[in-house]
């Protein structure tokens, strides 16, 4: 894991003695709303519907048990117990009260933690791979880059006040685990023919009420020019990017108004004007720093496969379950990452409470090194297990509500907060994602239905995602009723595809009722069970799911 | 107007010309930048007053080009402080037209950007007296310090360096500097 030298260190205490000094002259009222907005928003505080909520980065993903303890520590002490993972690879506690922020942040300081810009109009925490560096298809490490990028964006002067919020996605593995699609900037990390490292630069992705794939704007770029390559390409955007309307503003929509192949020729021209030789040189001098924090840990190879572990698979069906869905190839053999699922049946996905961090952190300094990584689809991730411990650590997890065996089925589902909690939602995301949890609580028949993503907004915004879901879900407000609009056939994968709505919404008691419909109607239609829902979709198209939704007068 | 650099308000000794107002036969004059790309371009060029040029944030930073070096004074307004393009403008006018002189920031300026307004190569900033106030109320004297400025990944100000740059550069340099 990364770790913190004096620069780092420093520039989180500063960074910290200035906010709470912003703070200070806001409560004094020497600073307007108006003018603390952007800046508690740089340091990751939102006013939502209830109360103040922070949202504290965990870059790229990657978490120490220490770190994980102090989170824990964090909600008890001024949130209300729990804590919540983002699709973004962050944590919110949603009950802060707005004196008490300074320590909070000086307590993940601590932890060389932060909440730099987790918000505002600026470059956001750099998402990846939850199994960056561990799987077995991935080409190159992500991690690296990721940090470089980090170090680089945080409170960059030249581009902390962009026309919109920026996010970038960075993969290493042919299979597309981090949406890169779906960003502002996507970076899919590969090797040329001689085997140099580099990226493929796609650019203009994004969700919200104008959901857009992202297109490649360099095939190839070498890898010691991703520095002042981006620095073009947001330069570009800051310059050009709209202001004059806020759902506008995006880059995407920058991409999409000038066309591909002239924002490329803009891009091109400013970065042949620069001359990148120096930060290059200093970048790669940095990366190679970098490096050796990602080193591979040392672990011993180890038997694949364990006879006693096998034993208890036949022995304990909800164990074999477990072993089927939670587990990851390994670049090591006898090892596994481990899926850790946050989405218990009725429960709302992405919440741990402490008592649940503080199991993980002490299950991850005995299984796995002491490391644990969040996922986009808001589950955690034991990185480093070996075959042998995989029965003692689930039990150690169904000690703690941990051990749903869920993963990548049906109730692995993504939700925003939606009207529960956040100011912007239209809708209620979370009891729908709880009905659907509960409906189809039965293990057997989520097998049966196999791999499906379910994601739920509860406002066009998308922070749920449901553009990218095989089945998407969207609240909606009309008339003072929520209404839910549900869209088919979208992924977040390598194979990125914006779900089309399917007819009318439905009114939120009916949600589940739809939903059943539509995987009875794929149950029904596909050849055989190795055609996975998204696979039959893609086949048979909306017509047999229009019909049967729509025949028996259930809409809204 | 205040006019605040190097850490002090200074008297401006620019004259403010608007859109139609003669040039005068000495002085130092600055004009809106429709009057550099307009009719009377070539009476500034060759006048004898010191010349410097207002810019907004739609005009377009290409047409200074042949104008810098005969500039002294480039002031970018900042119409609201939320506004970033004039920190890439800040950065094209000093790295790519390579311009040496005054670079002004005026307008809606926050003291809590100074630090990122340095950084990309301003070197004075002119606001009314009101929003003066809010800096001076940070201290006697607006500096580094009575602002927080943070130690910033780009470039430590306190170093001495004026330059936007990533952390990785104090970090390598000084410990190639070590080496």
């Amino acid at each position: 894991m990364y770790r913190y030298d004096e620069f780092d260190a420093q520039f989180v205490a500063d960074r910290l003695r200035q906010f709470r000094d912003q703070i200070d002259r806001r409560l004094r009222g020497d600073l307007t709303e108006d003018q603390f907005k952007p800046m508690r928003l740089m340091n990751g505080l939102y006013l939502q519907l209830h109360a103040y909520m922070l949202r504290v980065a965990i870059p790229y993903g990657v978490l120490s048990a220490n770190q994980m303890r102090q989170l824990a520590m964090i909600a008890e002490r001024w949130d209300r117990g729990y804590g919540h993972f983002t699709t973004r690879q962050n944590i919110q506690f949603n009950w802060p009260a707005l004196a008490d922020v300074g320590d909070i942040l000086e307590a993940l300081a601590k932890v060389e933690m932060h909440a730099i810009q987790t918000s505002g109009n600026c470059i956001r925490n750099v998402t990846t791979d939850q199994f960056a560096g561990v799987a077995a298809d991935e080409i190159l490490d992500p991690r690296p880059h990721c940090e470089l990028l980090r170090q680089w964006s945080s409170l960059h002067p030249e581009f902390s006040f962009l026309p919109r919020k920026f996010k970038i996605a960075v993969t290493g593995s042919p299979h597309d685990r981090a949406a890169v699609k779906f960003h502002d900037i996507g970076l899919r990390m590969h090797r040329d023919r001689a085997g140099l490292p580099g990226f493929e630069v796609i650019v203009g992705g994004g969700l919200g009420r104008t959901p857009m794939v992202g297109k490649i704007v360099r095939e190839w770029l070498p890898e010691n020019e991703l520095v002042p390559y981006i620095t073009a390409i947001m330069r570009v955007y800051n310059r050009f990017g709209r202001r004059d309307n806020k759902y506008k503003a995006r880059i995407k929509i920058l991409v999409h108004e000038l066309g591909l192949d002239a924002f490329r020729e803009l891009v091109e021209a400013e970065y042949a004007k620069g001359d990148p030789s120096d930060t290059m040189a200093l970048a790669s001098d940095e990366i190679a720093r970098i490096e050796r924090y990602f080193a591979m840990p040392d672990l011993p190879q180890r038997a694949e496969t364990v006879p006693a572990i096998n034993a208890r698979i036949f022995e304990d069906r909800e164990f074999g379950a477990w072993m089927r869905l939670a587990l990851t190839r390994h670049k090591v053999a006898g090892y596994r990452a481990v899926t850790i699922s946050l989405k218990p049946v009725g429960g709302i996905p992405g919440d741990a409470s402490a008592q649940q961090m503080r199991a993980v952190a002490e299950l991850a300094d005995r299984f796995s090194l002491g490391e644990i990584r969040v996922t986009h689809e808001q589950n955690l991730v034991l990185p480093h297990v070996a075959v042998d411990d995989l029965f003692d650590l689930w039990q150690g997890l169904k000690a703690h509500d941990l051990a749903t065996a869920n993963q990548g089925l049906l109730s692995d589902i993504i939700a925003c907060p939606g009207m529960d909690y956040c100011a912007l939602a239209t809708a209620r995301s979370i009891p729908i994602a709880q009905a659907i949890s509960r409906r189809f609580a039965a293990l057997d028949r989520q097998d049966d239905v196999g791999a499906l993503k379910i994601k739920i907004s509860g406002c066009i915004n998308a922070c749920g995602h449901h553009h990218a879901g095989h089945i998407g879900i969207l609240g909606v407000d009309r008339k003072g009723e929520e209404l839910y609009q549900i869209t088919l056939g979208g992924s977040g994968d390598e194979a990125a595809a914006i779900g089309k709505i399917i007819g009318p919404g439905f009114l939120g008691d009916d949600v589940v009722n739809a939903v059943e419909t539509i995987i009875e109607t794929y149950l029904a239609g596909r050849n055989s069970s190795d055609e996975q829902f998204l696979d039959y979709y893609r086949r048979a198209g909306p017509a047999p799911f229009k019909s049967a939704l729509y025949k028996s007068g259930v809409t809204a | 107007m205040i006019v605040w650099q190097n850490g002090e308000t200074i008297d401006d000794p620019w004259r403010v010309l608007d859109v139609d107002s003669p040039v005068p036969a000495i002085g130092q004059i600055v004009v809106p930048f429709e009057r550099i790309v307009g009719a009377d371009a070539e009476t500034l060029l060759h006048s004898e007053c010191g010349l410097g040029v207002t810019v907004g944030v739609d005009d377009d930073l290409e047409q200074l080009a042949p104008w810098v070096a005969r500039l002294g004074l480039i002031i970018l307004e900042v119409p609201v402080f939320s506004d970033g393009r004039p920190l890439s403008s800040a950065r094209i006018i000093r790295d790519q037209l390579g311009f040496a002189g005054d670079l002004r920031a005026q307008g809606d300026l926050l003291p809590d950007l100074y630090q990122f307004m340095v950084q990309v190569g301003f070197t004075s900033f002119a606001m009314a007296a009101a929003r003066f106030a809010q800096w001076q109320a940070l201290g006697d004297e607006p500096d580094l310090d009575r602002l927080h400025m943070p130690l910033s990944y780009q470039t430590d100000l306190r170093a001495g360096l004026d330059q936007c740059a990533p952390i990785w550069r104090q970090r390598h340099r000084q410990k190639r500097a070590a080496a």
